[in-house]
């Protein structure tokens, strides 16, 4: 009786574990909203939301086209991102931001990873410049919200 | 009574802190600004000490050193780079990637105010009585398209001309030096006379950096330097435990001084890390470039034994930490 005992208690904490270290997936629901409250961010320049919708310990990659096809490779923290997002929203002018193909598809992991292109056209300094985006950003959980948790851009300026 | 006043005037007239001393600042705003408030804030401290220092602001940095080294300062708050020619060991905490962040600035500038060190700052006639933080001096450059050290060659990078060890830098990576000064090097760079400075984020909106860097540049963020203000005493003309106390003032200076940097930083735009296949390389580089400064006798080697070891406790998976080079 008294072993019969111990083994239901041993099987209950053993559920009650598995429970809290399951990680709850990433819906398609939840990763459309998400996308679009990333969109209005950067259009209304929030940048509040903008840093709330990316993990502090997010991983960034920016593959930089350069001329002749040379392609170059940085790897920023969240922090110097946001920070880059921020300065040019405060250099730039005339901003008009333009976005296509959001695709969604679901890791192995539970996380979601969405493809979508971004063009940002500006006045920089009395220039007409630009820049455009190829985005693969994975999604996933962190502190019960849907955060970037990887972030890797194709990116041209002109 | 006679007596008595003529005794009080005898000790007036040698006593070290009778009268106001001079404290020079440089300061590029001037009696403005975050810099020459905390010199302020630092003659209220020291009158405390019983010493009453008269603030004098300079815009230009030259003045300054020339002054207080032909006396006319009895103090003076200088660059690092400037101060290394009154003391070549504080002098070097400035030195061509000698602290990869500011945390190790912090640990140093600690290390430099226990009295065991004190001996160090003392160098002749000059001490150095407080070290601060002016900020990572960062590469800012006109153009993306320059994004290794190899197509640096032939690039036109001012330099200070009272800094051999810029120019030095300049001759390794095949760059042209442009002698400059603090007064003139941001207008060179933004009117495109050169396509490569060096500067701290602090002077980036200030001095319009922005402009030179324009839509088609790139500022690498990656420390080159630690830049310090220093401020140095002709230790004989204040009392004997005045550096002492100053150098423990202005470690508390730290985290104020730090805030204004971040802030400076924070408004830098194309502010990216040199390219991942890049970054061992640039770091060999500047490693490589401080010592054969230091052997060639720019820096000073105790200083960088020290510095090493700042990086190798905070660090010690670096290369360096398992070879006897510096």
């Amino acid at each position: 009786m008294r072993v019969n005992k111990h083994i239901a208690t041993a099987v209950l904490i053993a559920l009650a574990m598995t429970i809290s270290l399951a990680r709850a997936d990433v819906s398609k629901g939840e990763a459309v909203e998400f996308v679009r409250q990333y969109q209005q961010a950067l259009i209304s320049r929030d940048a509040e939301t903008l840093n709330y919708l990316i993990a502090a310990d997010a991983r960034i990659r920016v593959e930089l086209d350069q001329e002749a096809g040379e392609r170059q490779q940085f790897t920023l923290t969240a922090q110097r991102f946001l920070q880059q997002i921020r300065a040019l929203w405060h250099f730039s002018g005339d901003q008009k931001l333009t976005f296509s193909g959001p695709e969604y598809s679901r890791n192995t992991d539970g996380a979601m990873t969405v493809t979508l292109k971004q063009e940002d056209r500006r006045t920089l300094f009395g220039q007409p410049t630009g820049q455009q985006d190829q985005l693969t950003i994975e999604l996933d959980q962190q502190g019960g919200q849907v955060r970037i948790v990887e972030l890797h851009s194709v990116s041209r300026l002109w | 009574m006679t007596g008595y006043r003529a005794w009080l005037l005898c000790l007036l007239a040698f006593s070290p802190v009778a009268m106001a001393q001079s404290l020079c600042v440089f300061s590029v705003q001037g009696t403005q600004g975050e810099l020459y408030g905390q010199m302020k804030d630092f003659a209220l401290a020291a009158r405390g000490w019983g010493v009453d220092l008269e603030l004098k602001a300079f815009v230009d940095e030259r003045i300054v050193s020339e002054d207080f080294k032909a006396g006319q300062c009895d103090a003076a708050l200088l660059t690092g780079i400037r101060a290394r020619a009154f003391n070549p060991f504080a002098g070097s905490v400035d030195a061509i990637g000698g602290l990869p962040d500011y945390e190790a600035l912090r640990t140093l500038i600690a290390l430099l105010t226990r009295p065991e060190l004190a001996p160090r700052m003392r160098h002749g006639a000059y001490e150095v009585a407080g070290i601060m933080p002016l900020g990572a001096a960062y590469i800012f450059l006109n153009d993306r398209r320059i994004n290794s050290v190899e197509k640096m060659a032939g690039k036109r990078l001012a330099v200070f001309e009272h800094d051999p060890a810029q120019m030095a830098m300049a001759k390794r990576i095949g760059a042209q030096p442009v002698s400059s000064d603090v007064s003139n090097f941001a207008g060179k760079f933004n009117n495109g006379v050169v396509d490569v400075i060096a500067a701290p984020a602090v002077a980036y909106m200030p001095l319009e950096l922005y402009r030179g860097v324009g839509a088609n540049g790139v500022a690498v963020d990656m420390p080159v330097a630690q830049l310090t203000f220093q401020l140095l005493l002709r230790h004989e003309r204040f009392p004997e435990d005045f550096a002492g106390r100053a150098r423990q003032h202005f470690l508390g200076l730290f985290d104020q001084a730090m805030q204004v940097v971040l802030a400076s930083e924070s408004e830098i735009l194309f502010f990216f890390p040199p390219p991942d296949s890049d970054g061992p390389r640039y770091q060999q580089l500047l490693q490589d470039s401080r010592i054969a400064l230091t052997e060639q006798g720019y820096y000073d080697s105790q200083m960088m034994r020290l510095m090493k070891r700042v990086r190798c406790s905070r660090s010690p998976d670096r290369a360096e930490c398992t070879d006897a080079r510096e």
